[in-house]
């Protein structure tokens, strides 16, 4: 992968969308790693029934991390870097739609709604994205 | 302790609830989607093609019209300069005619 914009299109090609979320996730977890207050966010609130505050960011990181080491390997990881995208984006998807559901019933109508709402379903077509055909090959 | 608890999932109410069926729904979506994955072939290749036919219309083929009609108001311009060129030139030919008969008549005038 040569580190130019030309180069990282190639890389990516038609998975930028994942490399986008995992970005937001990594960048969600810099967010209250710094500034603790943002895990009282409204968007927050339903995953904080099964994560505590403390732990919001080191687990968005983590995926996040995850998630971009997969997509860097690209497909030099044949067998596992497939499953790990699809996994990735499956957590992305819970994560994105707990988090609209949180806005839907919690708060008032915001803005995040429909981005969470459409990040969820391009989370769920990135599962199927990640693994069509693959089997055991190489999948790029 | 038990009290605190009830408590707490009385407070909740109906959110658990709410929340557990969408993530069951988007992890039956999701077992969907991977099955559906690992049963498909994978997607053919889109076929290499320098110029896709569709961008062949509409705006780019007016674009091309247009285009067309340029050049051939420039061949016209072409062929108009063309012909000012050559009456330039016949002007320039009997200025030089003129120029040399009055030199001659002044010559003559001279002379006398």
């Amino acid at each position: 992968m040569t580190c130019s914009i030309a180069g990282l299109v190639r890389h990516f090609n038609n998975r930028i969308s994942e490399a986008g979320a995992a970005w937001m996730m990594i960048g969600i977890a810099v967010l209250i790693s710094m500034n603790p207050a943002a895990a009282d966010a409204h968007s927050f609130d339903l995953i904080g029934v099964a994560v505590v505050d403390d732990w919001l960011a080191p687990a968005f990181l983590s995926v996040g991390v995850v998630r971009m080491a997969a997509l860097i390997a690209n497909g030099n990881w044949p067998v596992y870097g497939p499953w790990m995208r699809a996994g990735g984006a499956l957590l992305g998807a819970l994560i994105w739609s707990q988090m609209c559901l949180s806005l839907v019933i919690l708060a008032l109508p915001s803005p995040g709604i429909p981005i969470y709402a459409v990040l969820t379903g391009t989370e769920l077509f990135s599962i199927y994205r990640a693994l069509a055909g693959h089997h055991g090959r190489d999948q790029r | 302790m038990d009290a605190i608890n009830d408590k707490a999932f009385a407070a909740l109410g109906a959110y658990p609830i709410i929340q557990s069926a969408v993530a069951i729904t988007i992890l039956l979506g999701a077992l969907y989607l991977v099955v559906r994955a690992t049963r498909d072939k994978p997607p053919p290749l889109p076929p290499h093609e320098p110029v896709p036919q569709w961008i062949m219309m509409g705006p780019m083929h007016d674009m091309m019209q247009s285009v067309h009609e340029v050049a051939e108001e420039a061949r016209r311009t072409n062929d108009l300069l063309r012909e000012v060129k050559d009456l330039l030139g016949d002007n320039v030919r009997e200025t030089q005619h003129a120029r040399q008969t009055l030199e001659l008549i002044r010559n003559e005038s001279r002379m006398r």
